[in-house]
């Protein structure tokens, strides 16, 4: 079985996860722009930040046989230094418009303060002027009025519920989400929040209709081998494989398909991996033999 | 939203953007760069025909614009811009940025500059050219692809290449192909230069 992993931050992870995730089969990743574990300081640190999500990452995934995609956005945490997010907010056009960049987001609520309201709405105007889909970071306090104020503004704004990916549901934001008719993602953490008992639980309960699973791993304690596990799990609890898959992989493909830079041919008609385009002095292969397919 | 195959680059888009560009319109230049992946059925000659349209009256200006897009392009955009670099204007103010290029880990982006290109032989100094040859046989390249590369033999690249050689040897590695034959031409030089 295939998968694609719709929202994990490849940028903090090892060589080695990208190894694991394509022996566990995941062909594709979305890494969502976030933050970096700390608040950055200067718009340089940003620019820097979504090139290489477009270009040096993109790359090392490739040399690996995985399809790196990513989406553009300021999150909502930083979005709380006013005077950087508006010089920001000049950059996010230049890289939202890049080839392979499929949705605007991670973006939404975190303390959900006015600044963070004010940054939210500009940049679901922005996704609307570059048609891109937006992905949804649900705050992880005061979640579930955040989520409903996240959807009611997307509404607000002329967005349609099928263009927004409402991510890190949980038992108690699912089902406002699903009522209204937005994509509901599912980070699974391996301690806290969702884990994938509980996700087999979710799919048992409310099918696979509009439901995702993703990693979101990170430089915390996550595991980028998240969604690989939970349908390996779903399986051996009894859930049926077309759930799996739609949870999995093509529910992914559907939400982020729209932004014309989510292609399934992407991956399923590659260009042979050549780890060889390495250079072997400052590189991620560092003497390693290179895998030619 | 727009639609998953690149259709023929209307030419009425690309001129109209191209027209935008030559104004000083910088917000169209960025997103006409990246959407031409998505408009043009051949995106690299799209963005070229777009970088040749930014006005180069006022040089530093002009360099400054071609500097965001570097700094902001995606993988595939920056092979098209360093394939670009023969075709710009202000080629004299080019060398650091080409020299940038040949220092990168995305071999696509290596090769871009190195091979087939014959900016790096016109304009780049001595260090600059001897690292970016020296480089191309570490990552295997085929030496032949280098434009120029005679012409630029000198003693010091010649040097480095008998040392690498020497390095692989006491590895019991093999010497990639053409090496030797480089490293001839850098003795041929040093002979024609101080002739006895």
């Amino acid at each position: 079985m295939k998968f694609i992993d719709p929202h994990i931050h490849m940028s903090a992870r090892t060589t080695d996860d990208y190894e694991a995730l394509a022996a566990a089969g995941v062909v594709a990743v979305i890494e969502p722009a976030f933050w970096v574990g700390q608040p950055r300081t200067t718009v340089g640190s940003f620019r820097d930040y979504y090139a290489s999500l477009v270009g040096w990452e993109r790359f090392r995934a490739s040399q690996f046989g995985i399809r790196h995609y990513c989406t553009i956005g300021l999150n909502s945490k930083e979005a709380n230094d006013d005077a950087l997010a508006q010089q920001v907010m000049e950059l996010l056009p230049l890289f939202a418009a890049k080839d392979g960049v499929v949705a605007i987001g991670e973006i939404g609520f975190d303390d959900q303060t006015p600044a963070e309201e004010k940054y939210f709405r500009l940049q679901l105007e922005l996704a609307k002027q570059v048609a891109l889909p937006v992905m949804i970071h649900t705050p992880h306090r005061d979640k579930t009025s955040g989520t409903l104020r996240s959807m009611a503004i997307c509404l607000e704004h002329g967005l349609r519920p099928d263009q927004v990916i409402v991510d890190h549901n949980n038992e108690e934001t699912v089902q406002a989400v699903l009522d209204q008719g937005f994509w509901a993602a599912f980070t699974l953490y391996p301690k806290t929040k969702m884990g994938s008992e509980r996700m087999v639980e979710v799919v048992r309960r409310y099918g696979s209709e509009r439901i995702i699973v993703d990693s979101s791993a990170d430089w915390g304690v996550s595991d980028p081998l998240a969604v690989p596990k939970t349908a390996n799990l779903m399986l051996s609890r009894g859930i049926s494989q077309a759930h799996v898959e739609a949870t999995c992989y093509a529910n992914a493909l559907a939400a982020y398909g729209p932004s014309g830079q989510f292609n399934e041919a992407d991956w399923l008609t590659p260009e042979a991996i050549d780890q060889r385009q390495l250079f072997s002095g400052n590189s991620v292969l560092r003497g390693q033999q290179p895998l030619i397919s | 939203m727009p639609g998953s195959t690149a259709n023929p680059c209307p030419p009425t888009w690309l001129t109209q953007k191209c027209a935008a560009v030559a104004a000083g319109d910088a917000t169209a230049l960025a997103i006409a760069f990246g959407h031409a992946g998505r408009r043009c059925a051949d995106p690299a000659a799209a963005r070229l025909s777009l970088v040749l349209a930014i006005p180069a009256t006022d040089a530093m200006k002009w360099l400054a614009t071609l500097d965001q897009l570097f700094a902001t392009a995606g993988l595939e955009e920056l092979v098209t811009l360093y394939r670009g670099l023969p075709h710009y204007p202000h080629p004299e103010l080019l060398r650091e940025r080409c020299a940038a290029g040949v220092r990168s880990t995305m071999q696509t982006v290596f090769e871009a500059v190195a091979l087939d290109n014959p900016y790096p032989a016109q304009w780049l100094a001595d260090d600059a050219m001897n690292q970016m040859v020296l480089k191309a046989f570490f990552l295997g390249c085929d030496p032949a692809r280098i434009s120029g590369l005679r012409t630029r033999a000198n003693p010091h690249l010649g040097a480095m290449l008998r040392g690498y050689a020497r390095e692989r040897q006491a590895a019991h590695r093999p010497l990639p192909t053409g090496l030797d034959a480089v490293a001839a031409w850098c003795s041929e030089h040093r002979q024609t230069e101080s002739p006895a």
